[in-house]
């Protein structure tokens, strides 16, 4: 969802079961299209990845989208087990286990049709009205710069609208995020906004599983298995191309 | 709940709730319009707080594209109590709807939405369109109306009851008990006053009613006893008047009649008013004819003509009545202030103009009686000479003794024919001899004359009261009248076989009164004026029976010339109208008294005569004694002889009681009536007389002092029976009523006088 969480804590936590063999497990993750959403299909890519390469390496798997606040308090009291979309990140690291990395992202800026915005530094950002998700972390340098002329908002479709209708000179997001939020938008901007090909920074998706859960390290273990073979046989790929369509 | 029926309060209670109904309506109405009103305020106030609160949420809701959070705060609109549809069209293209806008009636309002990019620079957003519905304000006006209605129907129907109950505990109920107090029977009578059941007197206005009506109620009351008061005198006076009084309206009705009025209209006992009765009329008193109708006393005084003294006499047609003479007197009313036309004031003068006709007879016949008397006497000397001197003549042989005999013959003849010439050229009256002389001397020569005419059986006494008394007049012809008296009582007696006495009675004789009643007696009274200092005095002679008395129309016909009662040719029915006329030349009176079966009284009445001869000049009248303050019961059968008498005793300075019979009498001191003397008349109808009636009041009170009274004073002490006591002879004048009443109230009773 925010990409301030996937960014600080860095992490899709798989919830399972307590028994690797036996136990179906519980794979949560937070509203981020199209990583993960409930009303995705597969509920999203990072969910569909997870659950796919888990059920490979020989696990029962059921996947479910909650908040991120809950996921956080879940997987630290033993509610969730396994934490899927997360982006690396020291602070989740001590509690939970990180698989190998499924999935690169990387963030973009997006204008509208016509501008010639100069996004390359952060001193060539300053004439612009940027438009930034409320919590959002982009990019350290980025979110610091406080002489930038940021516009809060909630979520990254407003922030596409908002440029789209020249209420904002720029906004940022994963360039997947971008793509899904111009294409779901309430208003037909697919023809309004360009996405720039200057790429702000990139973030790694994992998951994770809790480290108290009984054989967290077997279930990381299987699944980095598991994801090297699908990795290898392109069957991720085929996965990945179902659910990632780039603005282009 | 019954005070519910008191008109008065329902019309107060009806008044109160109109004015209280139209004020309602005026507050409700009033009141309804602030609710809309406020209804009204309160969807402005959603509409203000849509613009405070939601407007700048919506404007940088839309502005940033986050449209959860613009249907957030739409729903937050839509969710205002009174409004049912928002519309947001955002300028992007976007629409969000919320309700729909049905029938009724609404009230919309529209928010341009835009956003401040920054300063001046303003982007326009999208429209806001707010629809709040007034069906709430409008439901919320109908259940106040029915809050209204229902409120002021429950606090109007209490407020009249209790209202009701109010008016009806401090006014209904006691303008009732008013009501019903003068309604009751003696409601009117001033010692119960109305008073209010309250705790007390407030001085309000029932109070002030209560007082104005027991004020009013008191004085109506006096004067109600007054104007009794008064119509009980005027009822005594017109009751007690000898008179009749008649009172006519216009239309010739009787409107008021007195009872004296009633007999002389032949008894009539209807209630006035009534048309005067067509029976009884008017006729001419010479011609007996009925009168004309303009000499109709009754026409004349309704037309305004006052009638003075007018004698006819007033008769029942088809009737076999004889009428009755009356004297008609009327006044006519200038100024009547009610319906009374004309009074008519008529007298019974019956008696009077009967008498008057009988005396203008017997005056005629009086005249022929003295000159048959004289002429017989006279003729009876010149025939006794006459024949003395033939009688002489025939026997005488000496021719010249003859001649001069039969001279004395021719010369009382020619004293004949000059007496008859002098009676045939003038028809002048004697005036008799009249001398005057004591009573004494006289009554002895009268009975040495009387007593051997009269049988052995019957007895006559002489009583004197005062042998000096002195007579004037003839007392040849006084002689002769007694003798006729004397010897026409010794007939009756010997004639009935009833009775045995004959009394000549001599005594200071009473002044002439004037009538007090029609006793019956033949003669008018003589010519007094009552203002009179002096009068004449008299001597009264009395002849008095005890045979068998008169009956009323023998004593009505008893002076009348030639009636007799004798057998044919034993009297020639001249005997008392020649007395008749022997008193009433000597300037006296004569009194008939008699009660059939008891006794008969003939009184002559003759100028009282002095020592030197010439009649006795005229004494200053006496001064009745008066009494004082002792109460007389006075019993007499004869309503209107009562009536004058008790004015009369009255007058003399007692107190009377009255009784018209001995019955009543005896039953009014049977009843506690207290009385210090009885004067009772002697005869009188009923089983108690008066003789009766002394000894049964001796019985009960036997210190009273009983006086008789009589026209008729031939009792006897056997008739007096056990009560012995003084005897007047009626009609008494008052000097002699009250001597009598207060001789016999003296300490020591004086003797009967008989």
């Amino acid at each position: 969802m925010k990409i301030l969480k996937k960014a600080v804590f860095a992490a899709c936590f798989v919830v399972g079961a307590g028994s690797v063999s036996a136990s179906e497990l519980l794979v949560v993750a937070d509203e981020w299209a199209p990583f993960s959403g409930a009303n995705l299909p597969g509920k999203g890519m990072s969910l569909d990845v997870i659950s796919t390469v888990l059920e490979r390496a020989g696990h029962d798997v059921r996947s479910d989208v909650v908040p991120w606040a809950r996921i956080m308090k879940g997987a630290r009291d033993g509610t969730y087990d396994v934490v899927g979309s997360l982006f690396y990140d020291e602070e989740i690291a001590k509690f939970m286990l990180y698989s190998d990395p499924f999935y690169e992202t990387r963030v973009k800026f997006m204008q509208a049709k016509g501008q010639t915005h100069d996004v390359t530094s952060l001193k060539a950002l300053m004439p612009y009205s940027i438009a930034v998700g409320d919590g959002f972390l982009y990019e350290p340098e980025f979110d610091r710069s406080e002489d930038l002329n940021k516009i809060v908002v909630t979520t990254t479709r407003q922030a596409v609208q908002m440029v789209a209708f020249e209420r904002a000179d720029l906004t940022l997001d994963s360039e997947e995020v971008l793509s899904f939020a111009i294409r779901e938008s309430e208003t037909d901007i697919t023809d309004k906004v360009d996405i720039l090909p200057h790429i702000l920074a990139s973030h790694n998706i994992h998951m994770a599983v809790r480290r108290d859960f009984p054989g967290a390290a077997g279930i990381v273990a299987d699944f980095n298995a598991a994801l090297a073979e699908m990795h290898r046989d392109g069957s991720l790929d085929a996965l990945l191309s179902k659910h990632v369509t780039l603005q282009e | 709940m019954k005070f519910i029926k008191h008109k008065l309060g329902r019309r107060i209670v009806a008044y109160m709730i109109l004015a209280s109904a139209i004020f309602s309506i005026f507050a409700a109405g009033f009141q309804l319009l602030q609710i809309y009103g406020n209804g009204l305020d309160r969807v402005r106030d959603e509409f203000r707080e849509v613009e405070g609160s939601f407007q700048a949420g919506l404007e940088s809701a839309l502005w940033e594209f986050n449209f959860s959070h613009v249907d957030v705060l739409v729903d937050g609109i839509y969710v205002q109590p009174d409004v049912i549809a928002v519309t947001l069209v955002a300028e992007t293209g976007q629409r969000f709807d919320r309700g729909a806008i049905g029938s009724g009636q609404v009230l919309v309002e529209e928010f341009p939405l835009s956003f401040e990019r920054s300063a001046g620079d303003v982007v326009p957003v999208g429209m806001l369109r707010v629809t709040a519905s007034l069906e709430n304000v409008y439901g919320e006006l109908w259940s106040q109306v029915m809050i209204l209605l229902l409120t002021n129907f429950i606090k109007t129907l209490v407020a009249s009851l209790i209202m009701f109950w109010i008016f009806d505990w401090m006014v209904s109920r006691h303008l009732l008990s008013i009501t019903r107090r003068l309604q009751e029977k003696g409601g009117f009578d001033a010692e119960k006053k109305i008073v209010l059941a309250r705790p007390k007197v407030y001085n309000d206005e029932l109070d002030l009613i209560v007082d104005v009506i027991n004020t009013s109620r008191a004085t109506e009351q006096s004067a109600n006893a007054e104007t009794l008061l008064l119509r009980n005198r005027l009822e005594t006076v017109l009751n007690t008047a000898t008179s009749g009084i008649i009172a006519l309206n216009a239309d010739a009705e009787v409107v008021m009649v007195n009872p004296t009025a009633r007999h002389l209209l032949g008894g009539i006992s209807r209630d006035v008013p009534f048309a005067w009765p067509e029976s009884i009329q008017f006729l001419d008193v010479e011609s007996m004819t009925q009168l004309d109708a303009s000499a109709d006393p009754i026409r004349r005084a309704l037309t305004g003509h006052n009638l003075r003294t007018e004698t006819h006499l007033l008769s029942r047609i088809n009737s076999d009545e004889v009428g009755r003479y009356v004297r008609v007197q009327s006044g006519k009313l200038e100024h009547a202030r009610d319906d009374i036309s004309t009074v008519l004031v008529v007298d019974d003068v019956s008696v009077g103009e009967r008498n008057r006709q009988v005396v203008e007879r017997k005056s005629r016949l009086d005249a022929l009686g003295q000159l048959t008397g004289g002429i017989a006497h006279d003729f009876n000397n010149l025939l006794a000479s006459m024949l003395y001197a033939v009688d002489l003549a025939r026997r005488q042989e000496d021719k010249e003794r003859q001649g001069e005999l039969l001279d004395i013959a021719s010369s009382s003849i020619n004293r004949g024919r000059e007496l008859t010439s002098r009676l045939l050229a003038f028809a002048k009256k004697q005036p008799g001899l009249a001398t005057s002389r004591s009573i004494g001397p006289m009554f002895e020569e009268f009975e040495k004359l009387v007593g051997p005419m009269i049988e052995q059986n019957l007895s006559i006494t002489f009583v004197v009261d005062a042998p000096d008394l002195q007579v004037y007049c003839d007392h040849a012809q006084l002689e002769t009248a007694l003798m006729n008296l004397v010897l026409n009582s010794r007939d009756a007696i010997l004639r009935s076989g009833v009775g045995h006495s004959i009394k000549v009675h001599a005594r200071s004789g009473s002044l002439p009164q004037p009538a007090l009643l029609p006793t019956g007696n033949l003669t008018e009274p003589l010519e007094v004026t009552e203002a009179a200092a002096s009068a004449y005095r008299y001597t009264e002679i009395s002849v008095t029976d005890n045979g068998p008395g008169m009956d009323e129309e023998t004593r009505a016909r008893a002076a009348d010339p030639f009636f007799t009662t004798k057998e044919t040719n034993s009297g020639t029915g001249l005997g008392l109208s020649i007395v008749y006329g022997f008193v009433r030349q000597a300037d006296g009176d004569l009194r008939i008294y008699s009660e059939e079966g008891a006794g008969t009284t003939v009184n002559l009445v003759l100028p009282r005569g002095t020592e030197a001869g010439p009649r006795e000049a005229p004494m200053p009248l006496d001064v009745p004694m008066a009494g004082t303050g002792q109460t007389v019961m006075l019993v007499e059968d004869e309503a209107d002889l009562l009536n004058v008498m008790v004015e009369v005793i009255k007058d003399l300075g007692f107190l009377v009681v009255s009784a018209p019979s001995g019955n009543v009498a005896i039953d009014m001191i049977d009843a506690g009536q207290k009385f210090d003397v009885l004067l009772t008349d002697v005869v009188m109808p009923g089983k108690i007389g008066g003789f009766e009636l002394a000894r049964m009041v001796r019985a009960r009170h036997p210190e009273k002092p009983v006086i008789y009274m009589s026209g008729y004073t031939g009792f006897t002490s056997q008739e007096m029976g056990e009560v012995q006591a003084m005897l007047l002879q009626k009609p008494s004048p008052p000097v002699e009523l009250s001597a009598a009443l207060n001789a016999a109230l003296a300490p020591v009773p004086k003797p009967p006088l008989l």
